[in-house]
């Protein structure tokens, strides 16, 4: 299968895609990194909304209903997916075994619970994707997982500035993660993915889900190759374009992540983010 | 210090103008009064003059009740987004202060908003008050109940497009009127401001919004309310069937529940009565739950 999918991953560099979706690869115009930005900034804003209003006796399903009711009411219409929520040791993902478990369930939350807000809306057209982690009550080795994703946010884009390919990218986040003493827990997501590209799309009005996920998302990806717009282990083509990053860690009984988009272009590689105040993992 | 009449606030929420009615004792529990259809916080009035002593009394107009502004989209009209709205409410209320107790306590669809709202206050809420009304969930298990179905006819008839906002703009008056004289409340105890047009029609699409969101409602498995919860039931409600041990068993730990002599505004009709369970019960729930 790997090898599979490392031919895979270069298939979306056919002519023939291109003439359905306009390739992901290379560079992003300055007014289209703006709208990317405002799309991450309103999910991000949504997600400390949230996190601000938490407490005990909130069920995932009821989490995740409230951060999609928030974001439409601040004028988003589509999702490339709804929020995906997780607490406690569904953080690092224990109980699931199936793609259906990784929606929101009726996981009820308690004091010292590990807490996971992941969404991602379209916005004017523009999709982000995020990424926000947050214990209620004191955890030390939670904390201690914090200031890792802290340290991996900083050391990232030296990683991708000093890789060709995604596939040197994922092993050596893979290392940073493991030398810390953490689990890699995106390893055990579809695909094992560390991060995808992400895409401007028609902000439509139908609205079609599947396993929480938006049917723009579905276009997104198969119409473009699907494999090229992974970065995992198995990912060999070039690495110019917008990537949502999203690295997560986990400990015993808890897991955290945080997610952004990366810009790789001729100037290397660097977080649409520049305001440290505003980034996703800013308390 | 007691501030002993209310004021009415308005502040712009996630885009929208939301209002609701503030005053009493600042450093005391919060009690959060939310009312029904067709009230506005005025159908309270009987109820502020004794809370505003001792609570911080709150009393949020709900979503396109004037002056709340109304919203295009039905969705808006829902559970979550009107749990949003009294969540930013009681932090603007408090300034941000999340460690003060609430006493909630709901009308008709208040209550709505009272049982989904209490999974979403945490420890803070210390009790919930319901009077002559229900939870969405526990309003789906009574359709199949012949008698409930009766009663509910017109949240069948709100369900229609235009027709009740085209109906309601042209008889406002005595639509209220013929939902009072159902309800056998006398002329004198009437809420004033539910005859405003204004007050009357956008808040249809409440009904519409529960109805729609109701796969989703039911799909959530609310979890048990862990505070006290006293039902207040008006014994000869003529849109509501009286409640079953089971239908509140299934949301509330620790619950009573006590049926009045009196009908779907009950609080109206007996405010002395209601006021008193409703101090006790807010009492017995702050010391036990301190």
């Amino acid at each position: 299968m790997n090898l599979v999918e490392r031919v895979a991953s270069r298939v979306n560099a056919l002519p023939i895609l291109n003439r359905i979706s306009p390739s992901a690869v290379g560079a992003h115009s300055e007014e289209a990194q703006q709208g990317y930005l405002k799309s991450q900034r309103l999910a991000l804003q949504a997600a400390r909304e949230i996190k601000a209003m938490l407490d005990e006796g909130w069920t995932e399903k009821r989490t995740a209903r409230l951060m999609d009711t928030w974001l439409r009411d601040n004028g988003v219409h589509n999702f490339f997916h709804h929020s995906f929520v997780w607490f406690g040791d569904r953080t690092r993902f224990v109980g699931v075994k199936s793609y259906g478990d990784y929606g929101p369930g009726n996981n009820v939350l308690q004091e010292g619970d590990s807490v996971i807000l992941d969404v991602a809306p379209i916005v004017d057209g523009y999709i982000s994707d995020i990424g926000f982690s947050y214990c209620l009550g004191t955890n030390q080795e939670y904390e201690r997982g914090r200031k890792l994703l802290c340290d991996l946010r900083d050391k990232i884009p030296q990683i991708v500035n000093g890789s060709s390919i995604g596939r040197e990218a994922c092993a050596a986040v893979d290392e940073l993660i493991r030398d810390a003493g953490f689990d890699n827990i995106h390893e055990t997501y579809p695909f094992k993915v560390l991060g995808h590209r992400v895409h401007q799309v028609k902000d439509q009005t139908a609205q079609f889900h599947y396993l929480n996920f938006g049917w723009q998302s579905f276009w997104a990806f198969l119409s473009r190759g699907l494999f090229g717009q992974l970065m995992n282990e198995n990912h060999e083509g070039p690495l110019a374009g917008l990537w949502a990053i999203e690295p997560h860690i986990g400990g015993k009984g808890w897991g955290a992540k945080f997610e952004e988009i990366l810009v790789v272009d001729e100037n290397g590689a660097r977080w649409l983010e520049q305001d440290s105040t505003q980034n996703s993992v800013a308390p | 210090m007691a501030q002993l009449k209310l004021t009415q606030r308005c502040e712009q929420i996630r885009g929208l103008d939301t209002a609701w009615l503030e005053g009493g004792n600042e450093n005391g529990p919060i009690m959060l009064f939310m009312h029904g259809y067709p009230d506005t916080p005025e159908s309270w009035s009987s109820q502020f003059p004794h809370f505003l002593e001792h609570f911080h009394v709150i009393a949020p107009y709900s979503r396109g009740t004037f002056p709340s502004a109304p919203s295009k989209q039905v969705r808006r009209y829902g559970n979550p987004s009107t749990a949003l709205d009294y969540l930013a409410i009681l932090d603007r209320a408090t300034h941000g202060n999340r460690n003060k107790p609430v006493i909630a306590v709901g009308h008709d669809l208040g209550a709505v908003h009272a049982w989904y709202l209490s999974n979403l206050l945490g420890k803070r809420l210390k009790g919930m008050v319901v009077i002559n009304g229900l939870s969405v969930p526990q309003m789906a298990s009574r359709l199949t109940q012949f008698q409930q179905q009766k009663k509910s006819w017109y949240i069948y008839a709100f369900q229609l497009p235009r027709l009740p906002e085209l109906v309601l703009r042209r008889f406002p008056g005595r639509l209220i009127s013929f939902a009072h004289r159902q309800a056998k409340l006398r002329p004198d105890l009437r809420p004033r401001i539910a005859h405003t047009v204004k007050g009357l029609v956008n808040p249809v699409n409440q009904y519409r919004a529960h109805v729609r969101m109701l796969p989703w409602e039911l799909g959530e498995r609310a979890p048990v309310v862990q505070a006290p919860v006293m039902v207040l039931w008006g014994e000869n409600d003529p849109f509501l069937i009286n409640p079953r041990h089971d239908e509140i068993a299934a949301y509330a730990r620790n619950f009573t529940i006590r049926m009045l002599p009196g009908s779907h505004w009950v609080h109206r009709e007996k405010p002395d009565l209601v006021n008193q369970l409703i101090g006790e019960f807010a009492q017995q729930s702050l010391e036990t739950h301190a």
